[in-house]
C-alpha cells in the first residue's frame, strides 16, 4: 500500500468511526436525567427563557433531528457552549489542549525510553532472573490503577523525598504562551528559571503516565526481541561471528523496535485515557480535569467536545504510527 | 566527539541536581504570598454570575459591595456606603457612598456604577439576581448625585439589606468598553477583573486559578502587616489538598471531611480553625407528593432517623444537633424547640393514623458527598423496620438542582445542606417552606396559607423584635408539620499554614476574606 | 597436504523435553585446503548439526558434547576461547540455507555487507586508509564483480526483498568470501532456489573454491547436486556416517544399501521420484547397532547388535556396512 493510499484508507474509515463515537455520547448524554435547556437557560430563568433556549438549540425536535442539527455546527467549527464555563467549547479546549499534549507526548516518549531498554534486556536474558521479576513488574503495572501510582509516586517523591512538587504545571503561573507546552515555551524565552519549575512539575505525572505503557512496551519489545534473537538473520550474523554487541544493538534493536512502533499507537491511547485519571490527581489543567469537571456538571456539550476531541487525537494519532511505521519499514505498511 | 559528549553529560548532572533541589519555590519564599487550595474551579471571575460559596473568594476579594458582612455571627458594616437610611414605607433605600473610594485603575467610585451593577445583576437573571429579580424593576435605581444612590423596591422587604454586600461594584466605564452585542460585559468580566476589592487580578487561568495583589489604595485602608499576593488554585482532588497543606505548598484548603481534617491535625505546618458555621443539614422532603402530603406520614418519617447515632458514628461528634429549619446559631427559633428524636415506636404510631396507601419512596443522594449518600442509606434501613421500603439514587449537584425546579421532579427525601446566601432566617425557613418560593428556591413544596401569611408579615416589617416572633413561629408550625428532617448545623473547620493569622470567619466568607489575615515570614 | 579440517569421534547430544537427542554418533572427517566435500543426507541426519558443530554455534544451553574433538587449522572449535571466536566469521565462513530470512530485512544490503567486511575482514593491503569506508567498498564491490553481480552501488543500497533469489545467494556468498577464509560452509545454499539458479551457484562455488584454495563444506539432500560440484561425498543417516565415496566412484562404487536406496530414489527421466521406505530413525532412541537396521532389506540379527565400524574398502572410499553389497558392474 502506498502513502496516499492508506491516508485516504484511514480518512475514509474516520468519518464513520467519530460518527459512531458522537452518537453514542450524544444518546448518553440525553439519557442524563438533567434537562439541558434548564441548564442551558442558567439560573433564574422564567419557563418562557427554558422554553427559548429549547428550541434555540432544538432540544424540542426528535433526537434523530438533534443529532443531524449538531453534526451541522460540528462541521462549522461550532462545538456549542459550555453550560458550565460559559464559553464556546473550542476556547475551552483549544486553552487545554497543550497541557494534555505537553503530558501524554513526554508520557509515550517516556515509556518509549523506559520500555525499550528493558523489554530489549528482558528479552536477551530469556527465563533469567531479571526477565522475570521485569515481567512480574510490567503485569503489575498493567493491573495497577494509575490513580494508585500517581499517589505512591507523590508520597514518595513529594512527601517523604521533597523531592519534586506534588501538584500543578508550574509554579505561579505560566508565562505568555506560544506553543502551549510550558518546557518549550520557557526554554525558547530563555526562561531558565520557569523552564525547571515546568520540568520539575512535569516528571511525576510523566512517569504516571509513562509505567503502564513503558509496562505494555516492556512486554512487546521483550516478545519481539526473542523472535529476533531467533531469527535466520541473526542466528546467521552469530554464524558470521559479527561481535554481539552490533548484533543487539543495531540489528535486533532495529528489528525489535519495527514491531514496537506498532504498539504506539495502543500506547497513546492509554495514555490519553490515563491522562483523565492523572490529571485529576496532579491538578493537571488539561483536557482530564476538564472531562471530570464537565461529567460532573451534565455539561453534555463539553463532555462531548471532549469526546471528539480524544477521539481526533486517536485516530491523529493512529495515522501517525501508521506513517511512522512506512517510513522506517522499508518493506512498508504490512 | 569525545568532549562533546562529556560535556552533554556535564549539563544533564547540571540539570538533574536543580531538578532535585528544594521543591519550594524562590518567589513563595522571598514573597509574602498565601496560596489556598480551592475544591472549586473559578470558570469565571464575573461577580454578578458566580454566586457560590466554593468560588467566594473572587466575591470577598477583588470585589466590594455597599455593605460587608464579617464575623460570627455575622455584623453587617458599612463599606462602600458609609451610611444607609430606610423610607417609613420600607420600600426605599438611599445610601451614601465614600467619597475617596477608587477602582483598581484610579477611578472614583460613583453611585452610577452602583446603578450600573443592580442592572447588570438584573439583565444576566444569575447567581444573586434572584434576590431582585420581584422586588427591583430594571431602571429604578436612582443617583440623585455621584454619591447617592437609590434603590427603590416594588414591595417593603425586610431581608433586602443584608442581600445588599452581594450587589458588587464594577466600574461601569471599563465594563461598558469592553460590552459586545449588548452582553454586558459578560465576556469580558469572566475573565477579567473591574472592581475596588482588597487584592487585584493579577493572573487567571480558568484551569488553574487566579492570583491577586494587594491594592495599596483601597479605601478601607491597610492595619498591621496584611499578606501582598493571594493565589486562588483549583486543587479539586481531596488528597491532594490534604497532602499539599502538610507539605506546606497551600496556606489554606476547604472542601475536606473531618476525617481529613483529623488527618491533618498532628501535622506540624497545619493550624485548624473552628467555627460554629450556618449550614444546616436536612432531609428534605417533597411535600406536594401524594403519601408525602400526610403530616402523619412525614412525622413517622422524622421518627425514623437515627439523629444521634448519625451525628456520632458518622460525623463523629464533629457538627451539633439543629432541631429545626434554621441553623442554632441565628435568632428565629423557639426557644426550646426540640425536634424530633429517634423512636421507631412512635414512627409506628404515626403510620398507623396515615389514611393513603404505603409506596415505595425515593431518596436522591448528592453524589460525592459521603454524608448525603450514609445518611440515605441509613434512613432507608431504618424506614425498613417500619414496613416503607425506598430506592435511593445518587446523582450529581446539578441533578438534584433541576429536580429541586418542579414539584413533580423533585425526589421524596433528599439529604442536602442549606447554606448561608444572606444572614437572615428567611434564607432557611423562610425560603425553604414559603409558597412564594415554589419553583425557585423552595426546598420542599411545602404550602400552608398560616405560615405564608405570617412570611408576607416578616418580609414587610423591619421591627426587628416582630419579626423574630414571627420566624419563630413559622419554625414551630414547620416543625409541628414535619416539613423537613432538620439534622444538623455544620462546623466549620479551616485548616491553615501554622504561618497564617488572622482568619477572619463569617458563614457569609467561610474565611475567603483574607484582607485581615496575616503571615509570618 | 597438511589437514584443514579434522573431526575425530564427535558425538553429539542435544537434551530436548523428551530426553537426550543422539544427533551424532562418532563422526570421524578430515578436509584438506582446497576440497570440496559434499554431505547428504535426510533431514534429522545431523548434517546440519555437523555444519554448526564446526562453526562452533552449537547452541549452548542444549548441545552437550559427549565425545570427541573438531579442529580447524589447529583450533579447538568447540571451545568458546577468543583464537575460536576470531575463527568464526574470518576462518571459516557461511552460506545459509535460505538467503532471504538471514539478511536483516530492515537494513539495506550494502550495510550488512560492510558490517561483515568492517568486523571480520582483514584489512585490504596496499590501501592508505585501509579501515575507512570508502576501502571497505572498494572491496566490496570487487567482491560483487566476482560473484558475477554488477559492481554497483544501486544494489548496495537496495533492501533484501528487492532482489532476486539468485541476487541474494550470490551476495551471500559474497559476504562469505569477504573474510577471506580457509573454509567455506554451504548449508543447502540452493534448496531455496530455481533449478536454473542452482546450477549457477553451483558452478560459481566450484570456480571459487578452485580459484582460491578454499575448503568448501556443502551439505544437501540432493545427490546430484553434490556429484555436480564435491570432491568427495560423505552420506549421513540418523547421526551416523554410513559411507564416504570419492566423486568418481560416487555412482559406480556406492555399496552400502542406504545409498543405493538414495541412488535408486533419484528422478529418472519419465519417472516420479520414489522415496525410501519407512521412516527415518528418531534420534531420541536411535536403534542399537546399525542405525539403519530398521530400515535395511539385508538387515541380520549382527546389525541390530554392532555398530558396522567404517573401514576402507579402496582409496578414499570407506564403507560402515556388515552386509554390503557389491559394486555394481
Amino acid at each position: 500500500m502506498n502513502v496516499v493510499s492508506m491516508v485516504v484508507n484511514r480518512l475514509v474509515w474516520f468519518v464513520p468511526t467519530v460518527l459512531g463515537l458522537l452518537a453514542v455520547v450524544f444518546v448518553l448524554a440525553r439519557i442524563v436525567p438533567t434537562d439541558p435547556a434548564v441548564l442551558a437557560a442558567g439560573e433564574n430563568a422564567t419557563a418562557e427563557q427554558v422554553q427559548e433556549a429549547r428550541e434555540r438549540l432544538a432540544l424540542d425536535r426528535p433526537l434523530p433531528e438533534q443529532f443531524v442539527e449538531y453534526l451541522r455546527q460540528v462541521v462549522q467549527g461550532d462545538l456549542g457552549t459550555s453550560f458550565y464555563t460559559q464559553q464556546p467549547i473550542v476556547d475551552d479546549l483549544t486553552e487545554r489542549l497543550p497541557a494534555t499534549l505537553e503530558l501524554t507526548i513526554l508520557g509515550v516518549l517516556a515509556a518509549g525510553l523506559i520500555g525499550v531498554p528493558l523489554g530489549v534486556i528482558s528479552g536477551l536474558n530469556r527465563n533469567s532472573w531479571l526477565d522475570h521479576l521485569l515481567r512480574l513488574v510490567s503485569v503489575l503495572f498493567i493491573g495497577v490503577a494509575p490513580f494508585w501510582i500517581a499517589m505512591q509516586l507523590q508520597l514518595l517523591f513529594s512527601m517523604q523525598l521533597g523531592w519534586l512538587p506534588l501538584s500543578g504545571r508550574i509554579d505561579d503561573f505560566a508565562p505568555e504562551a506560544m506553543t502551549g507546552f510550558l518546557t518549550i515555551d520557557a526554554l525558547v524565552a530563555g526562561d531558565l528559571q520557569n523552564f525547571l519549575s515546568a520540568l520539575r512539575h512535569i516528571v511525576l505525572p510523566t512517569l504516571t503516565l509513562a509505567l503502564p505503557g513503558a509496562a505494555v512496551i516492556v512486554r512487546f519489545t521483550r516478545t519481539s526481541v526473542v523472535e529476533a534473537v531467533n531469527s535466520p538473520s541473526v542466528a546467521y550474523q552469530t554464524a558470521m561471528g559479527l561481535p554481539r554487541r552490533v548484533i543487539v544493538w543495531k540489528y535486533i534493536l532495529r528489528l525489535a523496535l519495527n514491531s514496537t512502533v506498532t504498539q504506539l499507537g495502543l500506547v497513546f491511547g492509554i495514555s490519553l485515557t490515563g491522562a483523565v485519571v492523572i490529571e485529576a490527581v496532579f491538578e493537571w489543567p488539561g483536557l482530564g480535569t476538564y472531562a471530570v469537571r464537565s461529567i460532573l456538571h451534565s455539561d453534555y456539550n463539553a463532555v462531548m467536545g471532549v469526546t471528539l476531541c480524544v477521539g481526533v487525537l486517536f485516530a491523529l494519532s493512529n495515522l501517525l504510527v501508521d506513517l511512522l511505521q512506512m517510513a522506517i519499514d522499508p518493506r512498508g505498511a504490512t | 566527539m569525545a568532549t562533546s559528549r562529556r560535556e552533554i553529560l556535564k549539563l544533564g548532572l547540571l540539570g538533574l541536581a536543580s531538578l532535585a533541589g528544594n521543591s519550594e519555590s524562590a518567589s513563595a519564599q522571598s514573597r509574602n504570598r498565601f496560596v489556598f487550595a480551592n475544591s472549586s474551579a473559578f470558570d469565571s471571575l464575573d461577580p454578578h454570575t458566580v454566586f457560590d460559596q466554593g468560588r467566594a473568594a473572587v466575591r470577598f476579594n477583588l470585589y466590594d459591595g455597599l455593605l460587608r458582612f464579617v464575623d460570627n455571627p455575622p455584623k453587617l458594616i458599612p463599606w462602600l456606603a458609609e451610611s444607609y437610611a430606610v423610607s417609613d414605607d420600607g420600600k426605599t433605600y438611599t445610601f451614601k457612598l465614600r467619597a475617596d473610594a477608587t477602582f483598581h485603575d484610579g477611578t472614583p467610585v460613583t453611585s452610577a456604577d452602583v446603578a450600573y451593577s443592580i442592572e447588570r445583576i438584573l439583565a444576566l437573571r444569575k447567581g444573586p439576581a434572584s434576590f431582585y429579580l420581584d422586588l427591583i424593576e430594571p431602571g429604578s435605581t436612582q443617583t440623585p448625585d455621584p454619591h447617592t444612590v437609590v434603590f427603590n423596591l416594588t414591595d417593603p422587604s425586610a431581608i433586602f439589606l443584608t442581600t445588599v454586600p452581594n450587589i458588587l461594584v464594577v466600574n461601569s466605564a471599563l465594563v461598558r468598553s469592553k460590552e459586545k452585542d449588548g452582553d454586558w460585559g459578560a465576556g469580558w468580566l469572566a475573565r477579567n477583573e473591574a472592581g475596588t476589592g482588597s487584592y487585584i487580578l493579577r493572573r487567571y487561568e480558568p484551569a488553574v486559578g487566579w492570583s491577586g495583589q494587594r491594592f495599596t489604595n483601597h479605601f478601607a485602608g491597610w492595619a498591621g502587616q496584611p499578606i501582598d499576593e493571594i493565589e486562588f488554585r483549583t486543587v479539586q482532588e481531596t488528597n491532594t489538598r490534604v497532602l499539599g497543606l502538610m507539605r506546606g505548598d497551600f496556606d489554606g484548603a476547604d472542601g475536606l471531611t473531618y476525617e481529613q481534617i483529623q488527618r491533618l491535625r498532628p501535622s506540624p505546618n497545619v493550624q485548624i480553625l473552628e467555627a460554629e458555621s450556618m449550614r444546616i443539614f436536612l432531609l428534605a422532603l417533597n411535600n406536594s407528593k401524594p403519601l408525602m402530603n400526610d403530616v402523619h406520614f412525614r412525622r413517622a418519617l422524622a421518627y425514623s432517623f437515627d439523629y444521634d447515632g448519625f451525628i456520632k458514628n458518622i460525623m463523629k461528634d464533629s457538627v451539633t444537633r439543629n432541631p429545626g429549619p434554621n441553623p442554632v446559631t441565628i435568632w428565629g427559633s423557639p426557644p426550646g424547640l426540640k425536634g424530633y428524636s429517634f423512636d421507631l415506636a412512635k414512627a409506628r404510631e404515626e403510620l398507623a393514623q396515615v389514611k393513603q396507601p404505603l409506596r415505595k419512596i425515593s431518596i436522591n443522594a448528592l453524589a460525592g458527598y459521603s454524608e448525603s449518600e450514609q445518611a440515605a442509606v441509613l434512613f432507608q434501613s431504618a424506614l425498613r423496620q417500619i414496613g416503607i421500603e425506598a430506592d435511593i439514587d445518587v446523582t450529581p449537584w446539578p441533578v438534584v438542582a433541576s429536580r429541586f425546579a418542579k414539584a413533580e421532579t423533585q425526589a421524596d427525601v433528599t439529604p442536602v445542606w442549606r447554606s448561608t446566601f444572606y444572614v437572615d432566617p428567611n434564607n432557611w425557613v423562610g425560603e425553604g417552606f414559603g409558597t412564594r418560593y415554589h419553583g425557585t428556591r423552595t426546598m420542599s413544596y411545602y404550602s400552608n396559607p398560616a405560615f405564608d401569611q405570617l412570611l408576607d408579615q416578616a418580609l414587610l416589617t423591619n421591627d426587628h423584635e416582630r419579626r423574630r416572633e414571627l420566624y419563630e413561629q413559622m419554625s414551630q408550625i414547620v416543625s409541628d408539620d414535619a416539613a423537613g428532617i432538620f439534622i444538623y448545623n455544620t462546623r466549620w473547620f479551616g485548616p491553615y499554614s501554622t504561618r497564617v493569622s488572622g482568619i477572619r470567619f463569617s458563614p457569609a466568607s467561610n474565611g475567603n476574606d483574607i484582607r485581615w489575615a496575616t503571615m509570618t515570614r | 597436504m597438511n589437514p584443514l579440517l579434522e573431526i575425530d569421534d564427535l558425538s553429539l547430544t542435544f537434551r530436548t523435553e523428551k530426553g537426550p537427542a543422539h544427533v551424532l554418533d562418532s563422526i570421524d572427517l578430515t578436509m584438506v585446503p582446497g576440497e570440496v566435500v559434499g554431505l547428504v543426507g535426510e533431514s534429522g541426519s545431523g548434517k546440519t548439526s555437523l555444519a554448526r558443530a564446526i562453526l562452533g554455534v552449537l547452541p549452548g544451553a542444549q548441545a552437550e558434547i559427549a565425545s570427541g574433538r573438531v579442529r580447524l587449522d589447529g583450533i579447538d572449535m568447540l571451545d568458546d576461547g577468543k583464537a575460536t571466536r576470531d575463527a568464526r566469521g574470518r576462518l571459516v565462513t557461511f552460506v545459509p540455507q535460505d538467503p532471504f530470512d538471514s539478511f536483516n530485512p530492515l537494513f539495506g544490503v550494502g550495510t550488512q555487507l560492510a558490517d561483515i567486511v568492517r568486523y571480520r575482514a582483514p584489512p585490504a593491503t596496499g590501501h592508505r586508509l585501509a579501515r575507512s569506508r570508502r576501502a571497505r567498498e572498494a572491496m566490496i564491490l570487487d567482491m560483487l564483480a566476482a560473484v558475477q553481480l554488477p559492481a554497483s552501488r544501486d544494489l548496495l543500497n537496495r533492501y533484501p526483498h528487492q532482489l532476486s533469489g539468485g541476487q541474494r545467494q550470490r551476495l551471500m556468498i559474497a559476504m562469505a568470501l569477504l573474510p577471506q577464509p580457509r573454509m567455506l560452509i554451504a548449508d543447502e545454499p540452493t534448496a531455496a532456489l530455481d533449478v536454473t539458479v542452482q546450477v549457477q551457484i553451483l558452478g560459481l562455488l566450484r570456480r571459487i573454491a578452485a580459484e582460491r584454495t578454499l575448503a568448501v563444506l556443502f551439505t544437501t539432500h540432493d545427490l546430484g547436486a553434490a556429484w555436480e560440484i564435491c570432491d568427495r561425498i560423505i552420506v549421513m543417516y540418523a547421526g551416523q556416517i554410513a559411507e564416504i565415496l570419492p566423486r568418481k566412484a560416487f555412482f559406480a562404487a556406492a555399496r552400502h544399501p542406504y545409498t543405493r536406496m538414495l541412488l535408486a530414489s533419484l528422478p529418472k527421466p519419465g519417472h516420479q521420484a520414489v522415496g525410501i521406505p519407512g521412516e527415518s530413525a528418531s534420534p531420541l532412541a536411535p536403534p542399537p547397532g546399525c542405525r539403519f537396521n530398521p530400515r535395511c532389506p539385508l538387515a541380520s540379527q549382527m546389525c541390530r547388535t554392532v555398530r558396522p565400524l567404517p573401514s576402507r574398502s579402496e582409496e578414499g572410499h570407506l564403507l560402515a556396512c556388515h552386509h554390503p553389497l557389491p559394486t555394481a558392474s
